[in-house]
């Protein structure tokens, strides 16, 4: 009787599940893959569709993710789930990449003579470590990188560690929960370690108005470890409104430049997420011109996303702050925007986890012989 | 797509049922063999027909035996050109895929097996040449199987294969097995192979004897789950379509005394080697030293079923050498031991003995080895392995807990006292299980 049971029940499911797909899939008008050309065997598309468009896909994953941490699994596909936190374990691939990164720095101060800073900025495995299971085999940042490469780099380039200031403050809300990224109050302190050593007198937060843009954000670790127990973010914005300030944000990508004309941009909350709020979101080069200020130097910085978090305060020290986010940017973009003899201070600015995974400086030699050339 | 995949599950396998519901009795033999075709063009199309042609030299095989079955001598030639034929099939491939990277064709060593135990049969006059090729496709292609088995015989499976027949109670007893073989190839299997590669990728310089046992455990595990459960999910899909499916797994890891292991663990294959091989060699008829060679021969050959490397020649060799003791000096022992210290004995072996499993080389199994029994300096354990096995705990649990067949156990007294309970809890538990591989194929 059971075995019929069992039968019947096997065949609805495996019969269902099916219908259940294309149903779900018919509806869907958006993009459907994000790999969906003729090469892909039709196999590989049905296996993708099914488990795209499953029933309960999403409820399927958080369970898989629970009974993997129920099961001892305190780190998931590189991802550690510190009860209400998800950290990204940040390991070297290999010590070449840091080697080329480092020395892809100096190259640039030999070949620009520009007064040139770096920091890198820790990931939230380093700081929040009593979140992470004693034994775990942590890659100590801030020794095996973040000193390491400050050493190498001295003489030519003024380091700026924030680690100290980050782990002195690791009991705040310095890092969101489900996004690898420092939130708003982990750039403050960020931007206070980093706005004395560029020369500039770091403002206290309180002069800064927080508005929050959302309450329940859940970010690109959470889409890889949906783990249930781990609460959506707060994102705030931190506005500077002192002094009549107004800016004016060019964003240049390969479909041409987006102006804004503010820091905040709101709108884009609605095609996006609340994180494409901050700054208009990432592009390949953002430059923000600040008018009626009494500050008139330029910045240039190299960096990745991690700039939304501290570039809110940064911003009110310059006359016009631009950045380059080397993880997406072109040779061709990096040749007709960027200018290093324009600017005043030269910031390289990176996350951990961005400066160890990739040769994301090589792409500046186009730059030296762009510009050299001139 | 895979046999574990969510194309397979919810896509291929619908289709195919559906399909072969309504397909008329005397063609569903043919149906089989084409959904097996199938499966192989979709898997890896670039050998289909190596398979193709090594089943259809076989089937010409047998009828050259048939032919001339008035003149024994003649009958010979094409019972070695068909093992010959497989034998030297199994061997290129496996140097080439060492040696050139050539990666093994799926399931050679499966088909070329069967169908060469099939032209055997037929000489030594077991049973009939079967003129019709379907049948040996089906006997030899039957797609499930290819994975890892099991090595399943013409006489037992051709009656069945002509009579396929679908019903709700197979299907619904096949759904169990399948799903069963997907939660231990998926949850457990996968998991502790990862592991075990973890643990392989240490140094041996920052090894220490609880990793290796670790590594070594994880590896006896996944060995079992991983190669079971494909049994399974084959012996799940076989009934489905109306065939039972031998079994090829019996936990092996209950054994009390290592000629219980081997007779546990891939049982077609030990089953195979010792009706082909072993008997034609004369098993233990004759002396003692003769039986002896034949014991070693026998598991060698055993062990030569999961690659031709050394390390495994090795593997099988040392496994032989305790069932030489068992059989001539240890069986008086083992049969007055308490069960618990004849397990004891056992499992400590078979563990012990999957270091040669592991090693790349004999050198690296031997470095184990002196960690394992901690000869040299090397340290009990290091947070690393710690954190290991904290992450994998339970994993590691269940697998201890279910190889020692526990859970069949306590399933049986629940069946037998509260049949309903039990009817009514299988069906549950098998609809969650599935619902459990899926989430971990999704």
């Amino acid at each position: 009787m059971s075995k019929r049971i069992s039968g019947i029940v096997f065949l609805l499911v495996i019969f269902l599940v099916p219908l259940l797909v294309f149903y779900f899939r018919g509806s869907d008008v958006g993009p459907v893959f994000p790999i969906q050309d003729d090469k892909t065997p039709p196999i590989k598309k049905a296996e993708q569709t099914i488990a795209e468009y499953f029933p309960g896909g999403s409820y399927l994953r958080e369970l898989q993710i629970f009974a993997r941490y129920l099961a001892g699994e305190k780190e998931q596909d590189g991802i550690y789930i510190g009860g209400d936190t998800l950290m990204l374990d940040v390991q070297p691939k290999s010590q070449d990449t840091i080697n080329l990164n480092t020395l892809a720095m100096v190259d640039f101060v030999e070949d620009f003579s520009r007064p040139t800073y770096v920091m890198l900025i820790p990931t939230a495995c380093a700081v929040l470590q009593d979140k992470i299971p004693a034994t775990a085999p942590l890659y100590n940042q801030k020794q095996q990188l973040i000193d390491a490469v400050y050493q190498r780099v001295s003489g030519h380039i003024t380091a700026i560690d924030v680690y100290p200031a980050l782990f002195g403050n690791q009991k705040d809300y310095i890092y969101y929960r489900t996004d690898n990224s420092p939130t708003g109050l982990g750039g403050y302190y960020i931007y206070s370690v980093a706005a004395k050593k560029l020369g500039q007198k770091a403002r206290g937060l309180e002069q800064f108005d927080v508005e929050h843009l959302d309450y329940d954000y859940y970010g690109d670790l959470y889409e890889k470890a949906p783990y249930t127990e781990v609460r959506g973010d707060r994102v705030s914005a931190y506005i500077f409104s002192k002094y009549q300030r107004s800016y004016q944000m060019t964003h240049y990508d390969e479909n041409g430049a987006r102006r804004y004309f503010t820091l905040y941009p709101k709108y884009k909350e609605e095609l996006g997420d609340c994180m494409d709020v901050i700054l208009g979101g990432m592009s390949p080069v953002i430059d923000i011109d600040i008018n009626s200020t009494q500050y008139n130097q330029r910045l240039l910085i190299f960096g990745d996303r991690s700039v939304q978090s501290y570039l809110p305060f940064l911003l009110i020290h310059y006359a016009q702050v631009t950045v380059v986010d080397v993880t997406t940017v072109t040779p061709e973009l990096l040749q007709e925007l960027i200018h290093p003899a324009n600017y005043n201070q030269i910031l390289f600015a990176f996350s951990a986890d961005t400066f160890i995974s990739k040769d994301i400086l090589g792409v500046l030699s186009q730059l030296h012989q762009a510009d050299l050339s001139e | 797509m895979e046999i574990f995949s969510l194309s397979f599950i919810y896509l291929f396998l619908p289709a195919t049922i559906a399909v072969f519901y309504f397909t008329p009795q005397k063609l569903k033999s043919g149906m089989l063999v084409l959904f097996s075709l199938l499966f192989y063009w979709m898997l890896e199309r670039e050998n289909i027909l190596l398979l193709l042609s090594s089943v259809t030299f076989d089937y010409l095989m047998a009828r050259l035996i048939e032919k001339s079955k008035e003149q024994k001598n003649l009958q010979r030639a094409p019972a070695l050109c068909s093992v010959i034929k497989s034998l030297g099939l199994i061997v290129i491939y496996s140097l080439l895929s060492q040696y050139r990277e050539i990666p093994f064709p799926w399931g050679l060593a499966v088909y070329s097996l069967i169908s060469t135990g099939y032209v055997l049969d037929c000489y030594r006059g077991v049973v009939f040449c079967d003129h019709n090729i379907t049948h040996l496709l089906a006997l030899c292609c039957f797609y499930p199987q290819l994975y890892a088995g099991p090595l399943v015989s013409y006489n037992r499976q051709i009656p069945q294969i002509k009579r396929l027949r679908m019903s709700m109670t197979k299907m619904g007893e096949g759904a169990g097995l399948f799903i069963l073989g997907l939660g231990k190839k998926i949850i457990i299997g996968d998991n502790v192979i990862a592991l075990y590669t973890r643990l392989r990728s240490v140094p041996y310089y920052e090894a220490t004897t609880l990793t290796v046992w670790s590594m070594i455990l994880a590896l006896a595990f996944s060995a079992y789950f991983i190669l079971s459960g494909f049994c399974d999910m084959a012996k799940g899909i076989g009934l489905m379509f109306g065939m039972e499916v031998p079994d090829n797994f019996n936990y092996p890891y209950r054994a009390k005394s290592v000629n219980e292991f081997l007779a546990r663990f891939n049982i077609t294959i030990n089953r195979y080697i010792r009706r082909y091989v072993y008997v034609n060699l004369g098993g233990a008829k004759g002396g003692m030293i003769s039986g002896m060679f034949n014991i070693l021969v026998a598991s060698m050959l055993m062990a030569l079923w999961f690659g031709i490397n050394l390390n495994y020649l090795i593997w099988g060799a040392f496994l032989g050498f305790f069932v030489i003791l068992e059989r001539y000096w240890l069986k008086q022992y083992l049969d007055v031991l308490p069960g618990l210290f004849s397990w004891l004995y056992t499992i400590t072996i078979v563990i012990v003995s999957f270091v040669f499993f592991a090693g790349g080389s004999l050198s690296e199994s031997w470095n184990y080895i002196r960690l394992m029994f901690s000869i040299g300096d090397s340290a009990l354990y290091n947070n690393d392995i710690i954190y290991q096995l904290s992450s994998n705990y339970l994993v590691l649990i269940v697998a201890a807990v279910y190889s020692t067949g526990i859970f069949n156990r306590l399933s049986g007294v629940i069946k037998r006292h509260l049949p309903r309970v039990w009817h009514l809890s299988t069906a549950v538990m098998n609809i969650a299980l599935l619902i459990l591989v899926t989430a971990f194929l999704l």
